[in-house]
Formats: structure tokens, C-alpha cells, sequence
């Protein structure tokens, strides 16, 4: 088997497909398409640093003459910006924390432990993750203002826990159900129970795979527009994707500032994808296929 | 415990088949679980979140669409008359089609998405690593960044678009309040924000497949379209099913793209308004959570329909290895 692998590859060597100008032609094709993918993100940046004088007078593709950062501070101190950062951090941090936690807990039940009716389970998980949000959002709009959570980042936080923790035990559980029986044994034999197995055997092995879905969570959270608009109807309580669109139609606004505000409003989560990229863009297939 | 958990052990490896190296966890060492029914105390935190949060609310939808609500919050129940009124309410038509249309635009964006993979999975190309995040970056970026960008690239006056083909003396139109352009317009920016992602889900499927089949094709004098068409897509129909599944239920739900770059006011809304679009103006801008509830169930019916439709068709055309 190896050997007539290894035969292949060596006759493959020299072939037309893998030399010269078709590779030239690949290459520059992968750049096209990336500078058009990356293009949005260009003209953001080009602009969010540039004078309002300077944009009408030279246009949106034109290099700043100045580095004006006057549009930032406006975008902030209009939407207050602070308040709208802390409120998407801290709910979207909780979210991400607590759904990880939940989707172990019950992968591992379902994954591991093998409960009774684990097919029945899987399935409901899978039927809450094609669920439209949509047809949640009147219900849970009516529920948090009779429990006092209307307009707080505390009904955003429980109900995106829920949401992502179906999706990540889902995920989970079809990672956990290939976990090598012979180490959950040897703990079994050596008197660890339950407990001692999952937060010593299972989770130090599947940790990659939930620092994956801790960081999707995180981003999938802030990100999120549909609910929290409905939700949180006060400008102490909105979420920074919120803030963003309430300057949709501001005619007051200049292009800087608006792209200024879109800039930093990204950051965080672009941040967080750049440092965490290769983990994540092989994470997001994790049991996605099949 | 020890000893039990042994003789069992010993006990199943005479019965069970001997399974090849790395064999996952086995049926029989579930039986400790299920006794002590301690496998449902780990699940139920989880549960009781999707059972309060998640299913209540989908069965109380159902039941609000059945009601009317007064502008002061209390509802009575009205039977049919929200479904009547759904079946002749001419947006409903006009949303209908406009999702529809989003959606078979989103799956237009499918065969560049297996390109795009191909592409990345070539072994020579240089920078792999920095190209497949450069495609991603749109699917981490939010739908409120997205829309305010792309709001300035359509702007009809001074929009990046229109500047660059005034450059080449065209005059654009409004992008954004053309009706013939508006909905187009909107599906572009839906194919750019999910390409990544599905290209990801390709490209992994891509990988899956043995190199060998290719060595053996290529030797059999197959050029590379014929091996495309005859081994990679029936190879991949796992993952086209998978994405074109996933791409049918996200299409139906759009919402924060039209929202965002298409205001109430908009000259060409009834050609870009969709059914999720429609039922927040109900629910939230005019208060009648009773009409929103049906146009939440349609969008439900929808989705589980074409799914189901996708789900009987699939033997036909996904070959599972």
C-alpha cells in the first residue's frame, strides 16, 4: 500500500498539472478572489481614517490625506460606545462559558454514557438547531417581561445559552461517541467515577474541540442582531450590533464616523478569529460532515 | 467494582466481535449508566434550558397564531382568522417569492464554494493557510458591520460601486431603491458573507477523499473535468447535501441584511421585504403578535417541508462511502 503510494507520487512528479504556468494561473486566482472577498473590509478601513472634507472632495477609493481620527471619537461618544461594549462582552463571555459547560455535561452523557434514548435526544437537539429563532422570539419577549428580565442582558444571556448549547451537544456528542473506550476502562478500573472521568480523562482531550466551540460562541453571540433587538429596549442595555445599526439613516453622520464605528465595532471578534484561525476554520468542521 | 468492571469487560470481549484498534465506546459499557440513571443528571441542566426556552415557546407560537392581540397586550382567541387573512394578504406573496428568490441566490453561491475549496486544496499552492482565512473573514464579521459597509459601496450618490463605474463612464443606478436591482443586490453581499464557511465544509469533505482514486483515474487517461464530474461531485454529495441543506434553512431566516440595508421607507421594499422581515413589522412594529405567530409558522412549515423534500430526495443522488 505505501509503496505503490509513494510509486504514484514519484510518477506523478513531472506532471503538466503541477508545474509551471497552471500553477502561476491557480495562485493568481486565489489572490483575485481573495482581494474581492477582502474588498468591504478595504474600503472600511480606507475610509474610517479619513476627513469628511477629504472623502467629498476625493471620493471613497482615495488614499487619506491625514490621518483624522475625529470620526472615531464622534461614533463613540454618540452611541456610547463604552456601555454597548461592556453589555456585549460580558453577555456574550457568560454565553460562551456556560454553553460550553452544558454541551460537555450532556455530550458526555449522551457521547459516553450511552443514557437510554440518546437517539430520541440527538434528534430533538438536531430539530432545536433548525428551528427558526423567529418562531421563539414572541414567546420569549412575553416570558422575560413577566420575570422582570425584559430589556436585560441577563434574558440574552439565558436564551443564547440554550441555543448554543444545542448546537454544541449536538457537535460534542458526535466527538464523544468516537472516544477510545479503553481510557474511560483504565479510569474505570482505577476507581474514578463519573465525575472524576469526565473532568480528568475526557475533558483534557477533548479540549481543543471546546475552546473551538467556547470561541464560536463568543462570536456567534456578539454578532447577533435579531434577538437583542427585540429584547433590550433601552440604550443602557443594547449590545454593540445595535448601537451599529441605530445609525443606519443618521443623516447627521458623516462616512468616517460610520466607518469608524463599523471598525471598532468589529474589532473584538476579528481579533479573537485572526489569533484563533487555524483551530477554528478546522474546528468548524469538526462533526459538521456526516 | 474493580472486579465486576473486569469480569464484565472479559465477559463482553468473548461475546462482542473483536473490533479493529480505536474502536469507540462500546454499547455494554453504557449498562453502568442507564442503572443509576446517572447519564440524565448530566443532561438535564441542558433539558430543562431547551425544553422552557426552546420548545415551550415553539408550541405557544403555534397557539398565539390562533389569537389577536389589542395594542394593551391582552389576546383572545380568533381561530382561523389569522390563516384567512395569511392565504390573501398580497405581502405575504410578495415575501414569499423575495425569500425564495434570496435563497435560490445563496445556493447559486454553492458550486463557487466547491471552486473556491478545490482551489485551496490544491498541494502546490503557495499560502494555504492565510487564503482560507482571508475567505473566512466575512462569515465571523456581523450582519450590522456587514450591511453598514456594503450600505456604502450601494449608496446611488456617493457609493464606491457607482464611483468605479463612473470611472469607466457608466452611470450605476440606486442599488439599493431600484426595484430591479434591489433584491440582487442584497443577495450578493448573502453569497460573499457565507462562501467561507461552506468553503470550509468543502474543502474538509475534499480532504476526505483517498488521493488514490485520482492516481488511478489519471492513469485510466481521465482528464480533470472528467474526474471531477465523475469522482469528485459524487464523492463530495455528502457535503453538497449538508451545505445545501444548511444553506435553505439559513435563506429562509433572513432578516438582519434587509433590515439593515433596506428601511421601511425604501421605494423597492416590496421587492426585497421576506417573511421574517414581515413578521417583525407585525409583531413588533404594528403589535399584532397573533398575525407575526403565523407568519413564524409558515416560516417553520417551510423550512421542515423543503428539508423533508431534501431528506426523501437525497437517495437519489448522495453516495454515502
Amino acid at each position: 500500500m505505501t509503496s505503490t503510494t509513494s510509486a504514484a507520487a514519484a510518477r506523478r512528479g513531472p506532471d503538466r498539472y503541477h508545474r509551471g504556468p497552471v500553477r502561476w494561473v491557480v495562485l493568481a486566482l486565489a489572490v483575485v478572489i481573495a482581494l474581492a472577498m477582502l474588498s468591504p473590509f478595504a474600503i472600511m478601513l480606507l475610509n474610517a481614517f479619513k476627513g469628511p472634507a477629504d472623502y467629498s472632495a476625493n471620493g471613497p477609493l482615495s488614499w487619506p490625506e491625514e490621518f483624522y481620527t475625529q470620526g472615531l471619537a464622534t461614533f463613540w461618544s454618540r452611541t456610547h460606545f463604552s456601555i454597548k461594549f461592556w453589555n456585549s462582552l460580558w453577555t456574550s463571555g457568560l454565553v460562551a462559558l456556560f454553553a460550553v459547560v452544558l454541551s460537555l455535561l450532556s455530550a458526555y452523557a449522551i457521547g459516553i454514557g450511552r443514557v437510554k434514548g440518546r437517539v430520541w435526544l440527538v434528534g430533538v437537539f438536531l430539530i432545536a438547531n433548525m428551528l427558526p429563532q423567529e418562531v421563539l422570539v414572541y414567546p420569549l419577549f412575553t416570558m422575560a417581561q413577566k420575570v422582570g428580565l425584559g430589556n436585560s442582558g441577563w434574558s440574552i444571556v439565558i436564551i443564547f445559552t440554550v441555543i448554543q448549547s444545542a448546537f454544541g451537544t449536538y457537535l460534542l456528542a458526535s466527538v464523544l461517541g468516537e472516544f477510545p473506550a479503553a481510557l474511560v476502562e483504565a479510569a474505570e478500573i482505577d476507581g474514578a467515577n463519573r465525575w472524576q472521568i469526565l473532568v480528568r480523562v475526557v475533558f483534557p482531550i477533548v479540549r481543543p474541540t471546546c475552546s473551538v466551540l467556547m470561541i464560536f460562541f463568543f462570536i456567534w453571540t456578539w454578532n447577533e442582531f435579531f434577538i437583542p433587538l427585540v429584547m433590550l429596549t433601552s440604550p443602557d442595555t443594547q449590545t454593540v450590533p445595535i448601537a451599529l445599526a441605530s445609525l443606519q439613516g443618521d443623516r447627521m453622520l458623516d462616512v468616517p464616523t460610520l466607518n469608524a464605528g463599523t471598525l471598532v465595532s468589529l474589532l473584538p471578534t476579528l481579533v479573537f478569529f485572526l489569533i484563533f484561525q487555524r483551530t477554528l476554520t478546522r474546528g468548524v468542521t469538526a462533526g459538521a460532515v456526516k | 467494582m474493580t472486579a465486576l468492571t473486569a469480569a464484565g469487560l472479559a465477559g463482553a470481549r468473548v461475546k462482542g466481535q473483536p473490533e479493529p484498534g480505536g474502536r469507540p465506546v462500546g454499547r455494554r459499557r453504557a449498562t453502568r449508566f442507564i442503572e443509576s440513571g446517572w447519564g440524565w443528571a448530566f443532561i438535564l441542566p441542558t433539558a430543562i434550558g431547551l425544553g422552557v426556552f426552546y420548545i415551550v415557546p415553539a408550541f405557544t407560537t403555534i397557539w398565539f397564531s390562533f389569537s389577536s392581540w389589542g395594542a394593551f397586550g391582552g389576546h383572545e382567541f380568533t381561530g382561523l382568522d389569522n390563516y384567512r387573512h395569511l392565504v390573501t394578504d398580497p405581502d405575504i406573496g410578495y415575501a414569499l417569492v423575495n425569500t425564495l428568490l434570496y435563497t435560490l441566490m445563496l445556493l447559486c453561491g454553492i458550486p463557487l464554494a466547491i471552486y473556491l475549496a478545490a482551489l485551496i486544496n490544491r498541494e502546490k499552492l503557495k499560502g494555504k493557510g492565510v487564503f482560507r482565512t482571508l475567505y473566512f473573514l466575512p462569515v465571523v464579521t456581523m450582519p450590522a458591520a456587514i450591511a453598514m459597509v456594503w450600505r456604502l459601496i450601494y449608496n446611488g450618490q456617493f457609493g464606491v460601486l457607482n464611483y468605479a463605474l463612473s470611472l469607466v463612464g457608466i452611470q450605476g443606478p440606486f442599488w439599493l431603491q431600484d426595484p430591479r436591482w434591489a433584491l440582487l443586490s442584497i443577495g450578493v453581499i448573502g453569497v460573499w458573507s457565507s462562501l467561507g464557511y461552506n468553503m470550509i465544509l468543502f474543502s474538509a469533505g475534499l480532504q476526505a477523499i483517498p488521493k488514490e482514486l485520482y492516481e488511478v483515474a489519471m492513469i485510466d487517461g481521465a482528464t480533470r473535468g472528467q474526474q471531477f464530474r465523475h469522482l469528485t461531485v459524487p464523492l463530495l454529495s455528502p457535503t453538497i447535501f449538508f451545505v445545501t441543506i444548511l444553506t435553505i434553512i439559513n435563506g429562509f431566516q433572513v432578516f438582519d441584511l434587509i433590515f439593515l440595508m433596506a428601511g421601511r421607507s425604501n421605494p423597492a421594499i416590496d421587492r426585497v421585504q421576506t417573511l421574517v422581515w414581515l413578521f417583525y413589522q407585525d409583531g413588533f412594529y404594528s403589535h399584532n403578535m397573533g398575525y407575526g405567530s403565523v407568519i413564524a409558522v409558515l416560516i417553520f412549515l417551510l423550512t421542515a417541508v423543503f428539508t423533508a423534500i431534501q431528506f426523501s430526495v437525497q437517495r437519489k443522488w448522495v453516495n454515502y462511502v
